[in-house]
């Protein structure tokens, strides 16, 4: 589910994508810094999008440094440090426990125990931080549990229910732009349920695995629906994010939600979109 | 309340391009951590935000609207810790189903997936809302579909949709019928797969296609602006040589050439 809130990166400039990752590794410090190992591998895309979102919203000053990443070490890197990046860092925790919690509890591989655990103690600080976003969250996800369990395909319950833990990641803060920021959480969260259930499709059917859009499938015009579907639901989000008064990385914000977004679909129609490319020449 | 591009230092002819520039500027200057402390510049961010927040509504043709929120039914205005269905009965038999929206079924609310479409939208919502009623002259020879029809015309949602999920043929006006009972509670999807139905079972009917559009609205915008990015371009990278190899623990920014895996 997590992941599709991303970068294209062919369609963007060599130097706007080196600017996305000075808030990523920003993300990844203070994630180390914060929540030590364990919380780095909690780092995602989706969060770096609420980062660049947030940034461009609030304008904090911004003291880039340059460091040698572990990982990394042969170049230096760059990257941001604020409190912005810092509450992206607690949201990240915050999601990939509750998800680690959800996969263990599905799938129980050992992995997942491992995660679960390598997360515990993270998530603890997080829930002091935050203990009613923590508490929606952790309810918002039980009720989503409880439709997938009773097999339900209300994907427009699914789909406000995911809206709405997404919107409290995305709440900020309480003020003059809580409730946009909520909205704008609310259509990718929307989103993102979606394209899961549309992604997983096939392979859920084939593993005799429930998946909420059985119904719709049954309908010809399924893909198109689909596609249409998701369209909407992102130009709410679309919509929302040009209510804010955004002008620093701008371009970044677009090419996640107008292009980025769409990675993964893209992917599964590969074919016709390379035939379509080859045929209207 | 004074005039928001005043205050904003702009023109009423501005662009929103203007508009958003103008207030970065003055935010720059009242900005909290360049003025700790300062009642006043607090106060002036507060003007300079709700001015801000007028002037775009007007410049994309809505109304002026109250700050506290966008649609009026919004919770997070009250102040009061919201479930996720609202008040009472949230989860309830009902599901999740807005209770509250007595029509509005266009304006965003945290209730439900009420898709807020836009500023055009939100003029359309307040002509959509006097069509909602008095422009509901459709009558039905089929009794259920006149009750529901009433349902819906009276804000009844619910019932509407109790009704109509009890008969079993599904024509077009059927469709349309379910679609409106959808919208009024934000079940927006459910709400776009029947009016897509009702116009393709019935393409010459107007209503049908007045809904499908309003439901449409916003998309039409977004497939305009995402004009210059091609789904092709999403195909041609490759996933990341140089990214970490312990994955399993660790996600980590890639190198160049492609995503940022994860």
């Amino acid at each position: 589910m997590f992941g599709y809130i991303a970068l294209n990166t062919a369609l963007l400039e060599r130097d706007r994508a080196d600017e996305f990752r000075r808030y990523y590794c920003g993300l990844c410090v203070s994630l180390k810094k914060r929540y030590g190992q364990p919380g780095r591998i909690t780092l995602s895309n989706d969060m770096t999008f609420l980062t660049v979102l947030l940034d461009s919203l609030y304008m904090p000053d911004l003291s880039g440094q340059s460091f040698r990443c572990g990982l990394h070490p042969i170049k230096p890197r760059e990257y941001y440090q604020s409190d912005i990046i810092d509450y992206a860092a607690d949201m990240n925790i915050l999601l990939a426990y509750y998800k680690a919690l959800d996969d263990k509890n599905d799938d129980g591989r050992p992995i997942d125990q491992v995660k679960f655990k390598m997360l515990a103690k993270a998530f603890e600080q997080v829930n002091d931080r935050y203990p009613d976003k923590c508490a929606a969250v952790q309810n918002l996800l039980h009720e989503i549990g409880k439709l997938e369990s009773a097999q339900s395909t209300d994907i427009d319950a699914l789909c406000r229910l995911t809206g709405l833990m997404l919107a409290e990641i995305f709440a900020y803060r309480k003020d003059h732009w809580e409730e946009i920021l909520r909205r704008i959480g609310y259509g990718l969260g929307a989103f993102i349920y979606y394209m899961d259930a549309y992604e997983d499709y096939g392979k859920d059917i084939k593993k005799n695995r429930f998946n909420p859009l059985k119904t719709l499938h049954a309908q010809p015009d399924y893909e198109d629906l689909c596609k249409a579907t998701m369209t909407m639901i992102l130009a709410d989000v679309t919509e929302s994010v040009d209510l804010l008064p955004l002008i620093r990385n701008i371009d970044i914000l677009n090419n996640v939600l107008y292009s980025g977004v769409w990675a993964h679909y893209a992917r599964m129609h590969k074919d016709q979109i390379l035939k379509k490319e080859h045929t209207n020449e | 309340m004074s005039d928001p591009f005043q205050v904003l230092g702009v023109s009423p002819s501005a662009t929103e391009e203007e508009i958003k520039a103008a207030y970065r500027k003055l935010a720059k200057q009242y900005h909290p951590d360049l003025n700790p402390g300062s009642t006043t510049a607090e106060a002036k961010m507060k003007e300079i935000n709700e001015a801000y927040s007028q002037a775009i509504k007007i410049k994309k043709g809505g109304q002026s609207y109250s700050q506290s929120s966008y649609g009026g039914n919004s919770s997070y205005s009250s102040g009061q810790s919201y479930g996720y269905g609202g008040q009472s009965n949230q989860y309830g038999q009902n599901g999740y189903g807005n209770q509250n929206s007595s029509g509005q079924g266009g304006y965003w609310n945290p209730f439900g997936f009420g898709g807020f479409s836009g500023f055009g939208g939100f003029g359309q919502q307040n002509d959509g809302q006097s069509s909602y009623r008095s422009n509901y002259s459709q009558t039905y020879d089929n009794p259920e579909l006149q009750a529901a029809s009433d349902y819906i015309a009276t804000g009844r949602f619910q019932e509407a949709l109790n009704l109509l999920n009890r008969i079993p043929s599904h024509d077009a006006a059927w469709h349309y019928l379910n679609a409106r009972a959808n919208l009024g509670l934000g079940n927006r999807i459910a709400a776009l797969n029947s009016a897509r139905s009702a116009v393709s079972m019935d393409p010459d009917n107007q209503e049908y296609r007045n809904l499908l559009n309003q439901l449409d609205y916003g998309s039409q915008t977004y497939r305009e602006d995402s004009g210059g990015y091609d789904f092709k371009s999403l195909l041609c990278s490759n996933p990341c040589l140089t990214c970490c190899i312990a994955n399993m623990l660790i996600n980590c920014c890639c190198g160049r050439g492609g995503y940022f895996c994860c």
